[in-house]
């Protein structure tokens, strides 16, 4: 008698597990044996992976291409700014109020983006950070063009302290960031993710509301990388309008996905890696590196189009993070 | 040798094999049919000989050459057309617009709008309308006269009965003969078994995308058919 | 009153710019449903390219239009068919991120081959030259050019489509892929020239822009957002509608800088937000070009 059996870890997997949970140990002990740059760094990759996650989580599952996720990079790092100019709140507090207002924010901005398709919803959102950042550029209570600094926020805190908090909530975002992902996809939701970019009509025909599912991706990514621009703020102590709503974030998030492989939880985290690895060695090539990074999102998107981690997965089936389900058949007597 | 010769054609959709070892002649000044139940493989076929698909090179042989594997964009050029199920006319093209671009492949021929709309007169008179705007047999005879504006040596009409009342299609059929005097030979897939069997000389039925029967119109019996058609 | 006056001309005349700009955004993705994200980096490439022939040979910047928007056009075709090409498909990601990836590379590349400082191209007493219309207004002769030019091009293009084979071969492509293969028509290369003819205009955008005002590698980007703008404003599908869009959001745009000079872009993107909310399909919406 044959009887199916749903598989929804691998072996490799289980063993992972424990292999995660040494590595966060040893992230979050870093202030006590790391040297101040290491812990930087880490805290950048931290940052990043989190942007990744949350691009990934828009697009490689929910296929929705946005190229205006820096709309809360940017808001969320003024909500920084404004948390610590008040000076009525600890300026700590900023982090989850800017994941907040930035969901708020994407409720709003969702309003007027989907009613765009495709490529066009992409540059709509765009737009709509160009505008963000104008207003902000031209609100000089907030420093105005030219940026302000948030110092005097951290009078009381030590540097140590600075940097320690910065990479356990970076640590948080970008650990947090793979974890919601995770469960999110492993959840009866999750499948709903996959129907709906697999085919929205199809999805619709069984119930599934495509633009709630849509909906609920753009608030979720847009809170996560509102709540990354705080950490930016707190991290970096200024923030000007140029920068916070750079399109260079989405360029970031894209070459992370798209190289690491777009679609898996893998990918981002070793996509990530990958550019923070070549940002740091090609620094000294100034705008070089920059068109290396083109060219090798070019290529890769053209040879291998699921990234680095679709090749590999596939050559030796592999999953880290499995999501999925795997019927095996088993005769039992 | 057959006008068309096809041996051995097996095509796929990914890892879905649709058509096992099929082969086929269609002899030139002849109309052949093919008939049989959906999802047979008919329309299958027709796209591979079209171009659509990549069987090897000797697969499908036209007037003695070589195409399997060509593509469509070429095949037409060879001087096969083929008028596709659903007709797909295109929309942003006016009725004439349509015939004009069953030309574009650059073949020389007799074929040419008076000649297409001689053979269809209704068409003539709206000329100038969108095509999709006309009725579904007017619309048959634009997407027949497109693929004839190509010149072709054979004309491979895939279901074009398939939408319309009897008397439309009636009238479509007997643009047939003329057809034929110019030189052009006809492949037909029909659905509707008598009007295959009234109009073509030779007979292929597809079942399960195979060959399951091949004779002479005049030589079949009903109760051959039958059993041919749905592999009883 | 006067002052509007003159402000919504120089943003109707603007508007033949943006038109420029959009045509070819808008022609490549009625074709073949390519959006590409380096369409405003492409133009400034023939802006300093036209750089290099206005220095090198010392040609007016009119002239050297002669050589950089057949150049262009080649650098369309190649781009489509070796790179493009295999990027098109049921996913819209490949060639988003294709495209972008270009972007980055071209504004970089364009960097790294020319510095970051502002270039701009001059035609002498021409740039400043205008026609006064009475009662204190006047309209500047080089925007009436661009205006003129704009008209111009999407005449032709008009023709192409509805008069030529070609053009007849590009609706039905753009309709019916795959039918259209049963015509003989080669797809990949009838988008190599669609893509020809989008950057040979945006080429003439390009360099238009460059003589009206200043350019450095970076403000690709902002054209493409405009063009985009006058699109969706102008409604999909139509090609005077593309012109109408960009005469309204050239006219936004002038009227937010008289207002205030800091919100000058700002106005055109709420006007294009408005739009959207208002009006989703655009003010001429076509589905087709028939």
């Amino acid at each position: 008698m044959i009887q199916y059996v749903v598989h929804r870890t691998t072996r490799l997997s289980r063993y992972a597990v424990v292999l995660w949970a040494l590595a966060i140990a040893g992230l979050c002990t870093m202030p006590w044996w790391a040297s101040r740059a290491q812990i930087g760094t880490t805290t950048t990759f931290l940052g990043i992976l989190a942007l990744a996650q949350m691009w990934n989580l828009l697009a490689g599952f929910g296929g929705l291409v946005s190229i205006g996720q820096q709309a809360f990079v940017g808001l969320g790092a003024y909500v920084a700014v404004i948390v610590a100019l008040q000076g009525g709140l600890n300026v700590y507090a900023a982090v989850p109020l800017a994941g907040i207002a930035s969901a708020v924010a994407a409720w709003g901005i969702a309003f007027l983006v989907f009613r765009l398709r495709g490529a066009y919803f992409g540059i709509g959102t765009w737009v709509v950070a160009e505008l963000l950042r104008i207003v902000f550029a031209n609100t000089s209570s907030l420093g105005g063009g030219s940026g302000v600094s948030i110092t005097s926020a951290f009078a009381g805190i030590g540097r140590w302290q600075r940097d320690a908090f910065s990479l356990w909530i970076a640590a948080t975002l970008g650990l947090g960031a793979v974890a919601l992902v995770f469960a999110l996809l492993r959840s009866p939701r999750g499948l709903a993710f996959g129907a709906v970019r697999d085919s929205e009509p199809a999805a619709e025909s069984l119930g599934v509301s495509a633009r709630r599912v849509k909906l609920t991706l753009y608030l979720i990514s847009s809170a996560g990388c509102g709540m990354v621009g705080a950490l930016l703020a707190i991290s970096n102590l200024r923030v000007s309008p140029d920068s916070a709503f750079s399109v260079d974030w989405t360029a970031i998030m894209f070459f992370s996905v798209v190289i690491g492989g777009i679609g898996t939880i893998e990918g981002p985290l070793l996509g990530s890696i990958i550019y923070l690895t070549l940002r740091q060695s090609l620094a000294q090539f100034g705008g070089w590196y920059l068109i290396i990074l083109g060219v090798c999102a070019v290529l890769v998107m053209r040879t291998a189009p699921r990234g680095l981690w679709g090749v590999l997965a596939d050559r030796w089936d592999i999953r880290l993070f499995p999501y999925d389900r795997r019927v095996s058949a088993e005769e039992t007597k | 040798m057959s006008l068309l010769e096809v041996e051995n054609l097996s095509a796929y959709y990914g890892d879905f094999q649709a058509l096992f070892d099929v082969s086929l002649r269609a002899d030139a000044g002849k109309v052949t049919a093919i008939i049989g139940a959906n999802g047979a493989g008919k329309t299958t076929f027709m796209r591979a000989i079209a171009g659509f698909q990549s069987p090897p090179r000797d697969a499908i042989r036209f007037d003695g050459e070589q195409i399997g594997g060509m593509k469509a964009s070429r095949v037409v050029g060879k001087g096969i057309a083929l008028v596709p199920e659903g007709r797909k006319l295109f929309p942003s093209l006016t009725v004439e617009e349509n015939l004009l671009i069953g030309s574009y492949c650059g073949r020389r021929g007799d074929w040419n709008l008076q000649r297409v709309y001689g053979l269809f007169p209704a068409l003539e008179q709206k000329r100038a309308a969108p095509a999709t705007s006309l009725s579904g047999g007017q619309q048959q005879m634009v997407a027949i006269g497109r693929a004839l504006m190509s010149n072709p040596r054979i004309l491979m009409c895939d279901e074009i009965s398939l939408g319309l009342a009897p008397i439309v299609i009636k009238d479509i059929y007997t643009a047939f003969p003329s057809i034929l005097a110019e030189g052009v030979s006809i492949l037909i897939v029909e659905q509707d078994i008598g009007q295959a069997l009234a109009v073509a000389e030779d007979v292929y039925c597809f079942q399960g995308g195979r060959i399951s029967l091949s004779a002479k119109a005049s030589q079949l019996t009903r109760d051959e058919i039958s059993a041919a058609y749905f592999g009883v | 009153m006067l002052g509007w006056l003159d402000t919504i001309l120089q943003g109707l005349m603007l508007g033949g710019l943006y038109a420029l700009f959009a045509t070819g955004l808008s022609l490549t993705f009625g074709v073949m449903r390519l959006v590409n994200i380096a369409h405003g980096d492409f133009s400034i490439l023939a802006a300093y390219i036209a750089l290099v022939v206005v220095q090198w040979l010392g040609w007016s910047p009119f002239l050297a239009l002669l050589l950089v928007v057949p150049l262009m056009a080649v650098v369309g075709y190649v781009v489509q068919t070796t790179l493009l090409n295999q990027t098109l498909g049921p996913d819209i990601l490949p060639p988003l991120l294709v495209t972008f990836g270009l972007s980055i590379v071209l504004q970089n590349g364009l960097m790294e081959g020319f510095s970051a400082d502002s270039r701009g191209l001059s035609i002498g007493a021409l740039q400043t030259a205008s026609i006064p219309l009475g009662g204190g207004v006047a309209v500047g002769v080089f925007p009436i050019i661009t205006f003129a030019t704009a008209v111009i091009v999407l005449g032709a293009m008009s023709w192409l489509f509805h008069s030529t084979t070609l053009g007849r071969a590009l609706r039905a492509t753009s309709d019916d892929q795959t039918t259209a293969q049963l015509m003989g028509i080669d797809n990949r290369h009838l988008y190599g020239i669609a893509m020809a003819i989008s950057m040979a205009v945006v080429a003439i955008a390009g360099v238009f822009l460059a003589i009206r005002t200043t350019f450095d590698p970076s403000v690709g980007p902002a054209r493409l957002l405009y063009a985009f703008e006058a699109v969706i404003i102008g409604g999909l599908g139509s090609l005077w509608g593309t012109l109408a869009g960009g005469m309204v959001l050239g006219v936004a745009q002038t009227v937010g800088f008289s207002l205030s000079p800091a919100w000058g872009i700002a106005a055109g993107h709420l006007a294009f937000l408005l739009v959207l909310i208002l009006r989703p399909n655009g003010l001429f919406p076509k589905t087709r070009d028939a």
